[in-house]
């Protein structure tokens, strides 16, 4: 097969990170070509290099023998770079044609030309073999399958050669997925590169003609498919060296404090676990495995349909966030800025906020009570600021992550949830908050670390959860017996698939 | 390096000053252009004036602090002062009855717009839209469009008197504005409308009753909407079914111009004060130079609009 394009020594830098070190790959004509790796492997950023939303800081784009420095977004659709990404951008309530043509519409005169429209519409779905999507059809009533076949339709109005899938299976279910596989087939021979970046091996193994694994920003390998095994995609994947020593808390182990008997809700489906005092219990898995919708359920801030909570013993219904606090429950969110934290006020008026109750008599708050409270905190995780009124906007990520675990400690809760703790800030003040995370596992806090940074699950957990597909697929019951092989293949499903997806 | 201090002092205290900067320039600008601008009748005018809006305007600093908005206020004023008026006039009711019945009146009616907005999560602009159409049938329903006046010296007090030589509103507006600083500064209440209308899943997260505070807030400011009708009542001797329009725009320009955010959750009392305050002498002065209203009404829209600007600029200077 014919070379379509090359990059050569890519390489992206931002500001303290480096997103892609000196990445050389070869995507030939009418291949699928897989791109796998962990989360932050750099495979986003290599996709939007090639589609022009991202310039190199140096490296080589070469189509048809030209070479680009970078390529523009015009330049990458002349060439015929299409990218269906994750996130479909799409305009619910208009119809599927409105959406496939969605600012390039065919016109007549200043009209826009409907029955062209529907034509052109019609020919694009039969050639993907997709007749049964009418194109007066809202899109937003119909299932997430068919809209990622609207998406890709709506890349084939342009001329085609390369189309980047992004995790294109992530809202599918399996017999969905079956047809995408089918159009992908499709396109490939009429002559079509498909770059399919996904998590899941089994799909890749059976679609895929060559894979190219990536890890912390470099290309590990390309490899045909048939010349690679499962277990060897793995060890690409995760066998990064241990650069990191984390802290573990060695805390003596206590009563079971939190007990999770099958419960199911949106996103997650009978998750069973427990929680002992003094223990670190990690939730492994990818992105969207269903362990921050689990937890949320636990928390009381979404719905749990089925199945038990129990705290010390006693049987509880959450109904919101307020009753599971009332139960000595915290949760650190995922997304700090949006959920962790009030940025526009200060950075005691976050500290305080669910203690406030507490340290108020007859609706006044205690002055005194809540400057010790904040000045405690403050100096406790040793937050950097000159004043407990600095305006939390502008502090760094690590010292904003402290003043959300600085809110927990002074509302005196017990089970603590750490979801990405450390996220987007620095070394230094990652390790400041495994550190605190032992603390408190040895002053008898029980914690729940959720992690896609696997280093990190290994490195501080005492027991892992991993979980695949919305429920728990695996369970390695100490440290001893930690193995990211293991962990790997719990979350992509692959030994745990026969238990946790008997449907 | 001491002298570098100062300036960024000098300079940040111009920053954080400047709507009181503003005031005060305006209040030298009428001075000058005016002789009768800086009578103590005047002023006693102007205070007198400002009283009813700084009540109902705090009741629409409340709601906006808490991420909501309530464009209805100047029809429940009007509803509310007409209820009053009503019952003393019309019905021969106690001055005391008449004005309970009307606050009562007023939290039921925030009580209802707070619950319709919160339970169906609606954008509150379009509620309280609709909510303001529907509170001006039901006053002219009341009335049949007809004023009603003749009021008692007892009740033209409340806004008409004076204790020693303080006006009697310019004391209720006082204490009612402390209450309110109070209330949102010293109480956990305040601090959660605060947090709320910072970011609502944050404290949602943070476990606090985020309709709750919600809706109280509309109900503290269809109270403080109660308040300032009794006063705008006394104060007109009499009550028409349009007398409240124009107190909505008022106070929602004050408290922009007092550095409340329409983000919600950023603001401070005394911001509020000076807003009402520019209002007051703006309506005041440009009258007293003789500017046509049509004039009048193009300035406060533009001023409107230019506090609707610097808070959309501080907030992307932020983030």
């Amino acid at each position: 097969m014919k070379e379509l394009i090359r990059m050569e020594n890519v390489t992206k830098r931002y500001p303290g990170v480096i997103a892609l070190k000196d990445v050389s790959v070869s995507f030939k004509k009418g291949e699928i070509h897989a791109i796998i790796g962990e989360n932050g492997a750099g495979k986003s950023t290599l996709m939007k290099v090639l589609s022009g939303a991202v310039s190199p800081s140096s490296g080589l784009i070469i189509v048809d023998g030209k070479e680009y420095r970078r390529l523009l977004p015009k330049e990458a659709i002349d060439l015929g770079i299409q990218v269906v990404y994750q996130e479909l951008n799409q305009i619910g309530n208009m119809s599927v044609m409105d959406n496939v043509f969605i600012g390039m519409p065919p016109r007549k005169g200043i009209l826009v030309d409907k029955k062209e429209m529907e034509r052109r519409t019609r020919e694009i779905l039969h050639s993907i073999g997709m007749d049964v999507i009418s194109p007066f059809e809202a899109v937003e009533r119909l299932t997430s399958g068919y809209q990622q076949m609207v998406e890709i339709a709506k890349a084939l109005t342009r001329k085609v050669r390369i189309l980047v899938l992004d995790e294109p299976t992530s809202a599918l279910s399996s017999a969905e997925a079956d047809i995408l596989f089918s159009v992908v087939e499709k396109l490939k021979r009429e002559g079509v590169t498909v770059l399919f970046i996904s998590h899941r091996l089994e799909e890749i193994f059976r679609i895929a003609d060559r894979v190219t694994v990536m890890r912390d920003g470099e290309v590990i390998a390309t490899r045909d498919i048939r010349a690679i095994t499962r277990s060897e995609m793995i060890n690409m994947m995760v066998g990064r060296s241990f650069t990191e020593v984390y802290p573990r808390s060695g805390a003596a182990v206590g009563e079971i404090v939190l007990e999770v008997k099958n419960i199911s809700g949106a996103g997650f489906k009978n998750v069973s676990f427990s929680l002992r005092q003094g223990e670190i219990l990690g939730f492994g898995g990818l992105v969207g495995s269903g362990r921050t919708e689990t937890i949320m359920g636990i928390f009381g801030a979404t719905h749990i349909n089925s199945g038990e909570v129990c705290i010390h013993g006693k049987k509880h219904v959450m109904k919101n966030p307020s009753d599971s606090i009332r139960r000595g429950m915290a949760l650190l969110p995922e997304n700090r800025k949006e959920q962790g934290l009030i940025l526009s006020l200060p950075i005691r008026n976050n500290i305080d906020l669910p203690s406030l109750k507490r340290i108020s008599k007859w609706l006044v708050i205690n002055k005194k009570k809540d400057n010790e409270l904040v000045e405690e905190s403050i100096a406790q995780l040793s937050i950097k600021t000159p004043s407990a009124n600095q305006v939390v906007i502008n502090l760094s990520g690590g010292n904003q992550q402290k003043v959300v675990v600085a809110k927990w400690l002074g509302a005196e809760s017990d089970i603590l949830i750490f979801d990405e703790p450390t996220k987007g800030i620095d070394v230094a003040s990652k390790k400041e908050i495994y550190e605190l995370m032992c603390d408190l596992a040895r002053d008898g806090k029980a914690i729940i670390l959720i992690s896609s940074d696997m280093e990190e699950l290994i490195g501080v957990s005492d027991r892992l959860e991993i979980f695949y597909e919305g429920t728990i697929s695996g369970e390695i019951h100490s440290y001893e017996e930690f193995d990211r092989n293991r962990i790997m293949e719990y979350a992509s499903g692959i030994t745990g698939a026969a238990e946790g997806k008997n449907e | 390096m001491n002298k570098l201090w100062k300036k960024i002092d000098a300079k940040s205290f111009v920053q954080e000053n400047v709507i009181l900067i503003v005031l005060i320039v305006i209040c030298i600008f009428f001075s000058v252009a005016s002789d009768k601008f800086m009578t103590s009748n005047n002023i006693f005018l102007v205070m007198r004036q400002v009283s009813v809006l700084g009540v109902v305007s705090l009741g629409a600093a409340v709601i906006t602090l808490a991420g909501g908005l309530d464009i209805s206020l100047g029809n429940q004023m009007t509803l509310y002062a007409l209820i009053c008026s009503y019952l003393m006039v019309n019905k021969g009711m106690n001055m005391w009855i008449a004005i309970i019945a009307a606050l009562a009146v007023s939290l039921i009616g925030g009580m209802v717009i707070g619950l319709t907005i919160n339970t169906f999560k609606i954008n509150p602009f379009v509620a309280t839209l609709a909510f303001s159409t529907v509170l001006s049938g039901i006053s002219f329903g009341i009335t049949g469009g007809y004023q009603i006046s003749h009021f008692s010296d007892e009740f033209k007090f409340i806004s008409q008197g004076f204790v020693g030589s303080v006006p009697m509103p310019v004391i209720l507006m006082l204490v009612i504005l402390m209450v309110g600083a109070f209330v949102l500064n010293k109480t956990y209440i305040g601090k959660f409308i605060y947090s709320v209308g910072g970011n609502e899943e944050a404290s949602r997260l943070s476990g606090i009753g985020v309709n709750r505070i919600k809706i109280g807030a509309y109900i503290a400011g269809g109270f403080l909407s109660g308040i300032a009708s009794v006063m705008m009542a006394s104060r007109l001797n009499s009550v028409s079914t349009t007398c409240g329009d124009g107190y909505t725009f008022d106070a929602m320009t004050a408290i922009m111009l007092g550095g409340v955010s329409v983000r919600g959750g950023k603001g401070k009392t005394s911001g509020i004060l000076i807003g009402i305050l520019i209002i007051g002498v703006l309506n005041n002065g440009l009258t007293l130079i003789g500017v046509q209203s049509f004039v009048q009404s193009i300035i406060k829209g533009l001023i409107m609009l230019a506090a609707i600007c610097s808070d959309s600029l501080i907030y992307r200077k932020r983030s």
